[in-house]
């Protein structure tokens, strides 16, 4: 595109020129996202099917799952979190978020691991769903989507760590998973966490098609 | 030109961690609270707030690219692509927030994009055309002044890319060689050549953009 004179530019930039409200600030924004997926994944997975019975009961005795379950909310949440602020030109992940971040990240691992000892809870088929190898993508799917939409204006480059953010709604629901199906580790990992990875993958590739769609216009 | 060996990167992030500030020298931050100030008003859709921002950025814009880009760019052109995209990213500016990381990150992506353009359009078709130094020349003309440092920045940053590469940009667009003299000097095929100037344009995506993000963290 042959440059235009400055003056002429500006005003062929202004005479299309509209209001544009500020967005939320990214924090606020995560909250609101990811009040809204866990919400309305939970409640869609109760219409589905109860929840495990004295799944509750099994949360407070065992440390471990309660540990699993909430470092896979702080996942999400400060994945989401880290995803809007790197969505906003010239803003950075502060370094207590990183850093939370990571913790939960370890502490989520620990307690995938912990599973497999006796600090988790007994394996039993009570509870077990039909189809929660299916529910984890469609419901990971519809976090994921409204991701897109609360972020789409924002989307000026690509970043592996927002693409990991649109992914990282899988996690919600593969995490309520542990709640309402069986337990049971290895069923847990292939049954309610693989097939989270599907929807990270899906995270990252619209995430670059966004962004170089973005740098097009 | 200086063919000097590649320096370690280290030293040449520290040399460019200090090297040119000819933003921030211009534009203090009184400048930027009137630039925030703009910006609220043109998100609220004040139409001769958003013409004197984007006038105000033109020449903030420019001069920076000025000095970071020197000969490599169509200032004008790349300016114009800078500020359409701040027009366009508006609503991502909180009010709360200072206006300057969100104009300079915009740059950087800008910046970036510009190198990674000249990379495909190398690939496809060898751009034989010099990069006009009139553009390092009219900076002045418009007003943004304080050019003294023009593409120092470029330069350093061509001199932490591998010799092969440095000489292959050096020898077609600073030299103004054609591609087939310059690979004849260098004993390559034109193609390689082609090859070795969409490496180093690549390469200088990725530093200008490391570059220009230090500087800010500094700030």
């Amino acid at each position: 595109m042959p440059a235009k004179d400055r003056s002429e530019f500006i005003k062929s930039v202004v005479a299309g020129h509209r209001p544009a409200a500020p967005m939320m600030l990214p924090g606020r924004r995560a909250l609101i996202w990811f009040a809204l997926v866990i919400v309305g994944t939970a409640i869609a997975m109760r219409v589905d099917q109860e929840y495990r019975p004295g799944f509750t009961e099994q949360l407070l005795q065992h440390p471990a799952l309660l540990i699993e379950v909430a470092a896979a909310f702080a996942l999400t949440l400060l994945g989401a979190y880290a995803a809007f602020v790197r969505a906003v030109p010239g803003e950075r992940v502060p370094r207590w978020a990183v850093t939370a971040l990571w913790i939960s990240g370890i502490l989520f691992c620990a307690g995938l691991a912990a599973e497999f000892t006796h600090l988790a809870p007994e394996s039993s088929s009570l509870g077990a769903r039909a189809h929660c190898w299916t529910e984890v993508p469609i419901y990971g799917g519809a976090g994921m989507l409204a991701f897109v939409l609360m972020v789409r204006r924002g989307v000026v480059r690509f970043s592996w760590l927002h693409g990991l953010g649109y992914g990282i709604a899988g996690l919600v629901p593969g995490t309520l998973m542990q709640l309402a199906c069986m337990y049971e580790p290895v069923h847990n990992m292939l049954y309610h966490f693989l097939p989270a990875l599907p929807v990270i993958a899906i995270g990252l590739v619209l995430m670059k098609r966004l962004a170089i769609r973005a740098a097009r216009e | 030109m200086n063919l000097a060996p590649r320096p370690a990167w280290n030293t040449v992030a520290t040399s460019l961690a200090q090297c040119s500030r000819v933003g921030g020298r211009k534009a203090d931050s009184t400048d930027f609270d009137r630039l925030g100030h703009l910006a609220r008003q043109a998100q609220a859709g004040d139409i001769p707030a958003c013409e004197s921002l984007l006038g105000e950025l033109y020449a903030y814009v420019r001069r920076i690219l000025g000095a970071r880009l020197g000969p490599f760019a169509d200032l004008d052109d790349l300016t114009q692509e800078c500020l359409l995209g701040m027009h366009k990213s508006l609503a991502t500016y909180h009010p709360s927030r200072n206006i300057r990381p969100w104009v300079h990150a915009i740059i950087r992506y800008k910046v970036a994009d510009h190198f990674r353009a000249l990379v495909r359009r190398n690939e496809t078709a060898l751009p034989d055309e010099l990069p006009d130094p009139a553009p390092t020349a009219t900076s002045a003309s418009h007003g943004s002044g304080d050019d003294s440092g023009t593409s120092t920045d470029i330069h350093e940053l061509l001199r932490a890319l591998p010799a092969p590469l440095n000489r292959a940009v050096v020898l077609t667009k600073i030299d103004g060689l054609s591609c087939e003299e310059a690979a004849k000097r260098e004993a390559v095929s034109p193609a390689a050549l082609r090859k070795r100037i969409s490496r180093a344009y690549a390469q200088l995506a990725r530093l200008m953009e490391a570059k220009l993000e230090s500087e800010d963290h500094a700030r």
